[in-house]
């Protein structure tokens, strides 16, 4: 696993960044570089062609899939720009929780949701103290289930990477410790 | 506050900056993922690799790395060079002639110009139909209608089974 090198500031005290030692950016700065990036999407897309064919995204086009995800990516970013702009990064994200298999017992697992549509883009943080969150990572899901895709189980372990990086560089009391997921459709401003 | 984290308040994300030049330079970047796709999926479909392409250009590989990134500013002249190379056309300023168009035409048209959300919804609703056999669909089984919106610029799609 790549071991956590920085931490970068988005908004301080109340949003950060995790970089790990494999990524020319931090997490936040990366994820939205890459759902930019349309060789970087189409390769993903190639990768996952069998997921697309399904009933579910009606065997869609990898042209499409990537088209779809570099409009999602700028939606989100307005989103969270604006959310930040406003100083309500906190009260303006409704969570929803991770499913508690998919994380350890003393944390708080949620997502968070925005406006409407079905997006696939995923934000993964850790909160401390309900007030300061520490962006571990990202992906695009395009399954039930974090687990049915390794780029998504791998961020589950940057996760849990992260709260052990928390735990041993901060202090803080452990019980105020979340774990959550965040997408554009039901980021709320 | 927590304890040990005020260290890192000079560690600015480069989020923000570049989430404001991708907004600022959102009209030609549009235009650059449409042209980055359409060389990759020709380069993919050829068996061509990017180092080849570049050989047969006379560029270096990263300047191909960073056309079909969809982030390259393109000059006429590096898309002209691309476009000889494939054998395609990646750019066009034709603009349609009458209102009984070509389907690929139409759907290219919206995918190109960001209104794939709309194609896209299109798709699904349609997909049995058009989504493998796109360019078997004709003006016999489907009645077209296609204008532009001379404010927006918002190409109008309508079809009828």
């Amino acid at each position: 696993m790549s071991r956590i090198v920085n931490i970068f500031v988005v908004q301080e005290n109340s949003l950060y960044s995790v970089q790990y030692e494999d990524e020319e950016l931090d997490s936040l700065a990366q994820l939205f570089d890459n759902w930019s990036n349309t060789e970087y999407l189409h390769d993903y897309f190639e990768k996952h062609k069998d997921k697309l064919e399904s009933d579910f995204y009606n065997n869609m086009s990898i042209k499409s899939a990537v088209l779809k995800t570099i409009s999602e990516s700028e939606r989100f970013e307005d989103l969270l720009n604006e959310s930040i702009e406003n100083g309500i990064v906190l009260d303006g994200l409704k969570f929803k929780n991770l499913s508690k298999g998919e994380t350890s017992s003393n944390l708080i697992s949620s997502k968070a949701y925005g406006p409407s549509g079905k997006s696939w883009l995923r934000v993964y943080a850790i909160c401390l103290s309900s007030k300061t969150f520490f962006i571990t990572g990202g992906g695009i899901k395009l399954t039930k289930e974090m687990s049915e895709m390794e780029e998504l189980e791998k961020e589950l372990k940057k996760i849990n990477q992260v709260r052990d990086f928390l735990k041993e560089n901060f202090v803080f009391e452990d019980s105020d410790i979340g774990v959550f997921e965040i997408d554009n459709d039901r980021l709320i401003l | 506050m927590i304890k040990g984290l005020e260290k890192y308040n000079s560690n600015k994300s480069p989020w923000k900056d570049q989430f404001e030049k991708r907004k600022a330079n959102k009209h030609w970047l549009r235009k650059s993922q449409s042209i980055a796709l359409s060389i990759l999926e020709e380069i993919k479909s050829k068996g061509i690799s990017q180092k080849s392409l570049a050989e047969h250009i006379g560029v270096s590989p990263q300047q191909v790395n960073k056309w079909v990134s969809g982030k390259e500013n393109f000059t006429l002249d590096s898309v002209s060079k691309i476009e000889l190379a494939l054998g395609v056309e990646l750019i066009w300023c034709e603009k349609p002639k009458d209102s009984s168009l070509d389907l690929n035409f139409l759907f290219d048209a919206l995918i190109n110009q960001s209104y794939h959300d709309f194609a896209q919804e299109y798709l699904s609703y349609k997909v049995g139909r058009l989504s493998k056999t796109r360019k078997k669909v004709s003006k016999t089984e489907y009645e077209t209608s296609y204008s532009m919106d001379q404010v927006s610029g918002i190409p109008n799609l309508k079809l009828v089974a």
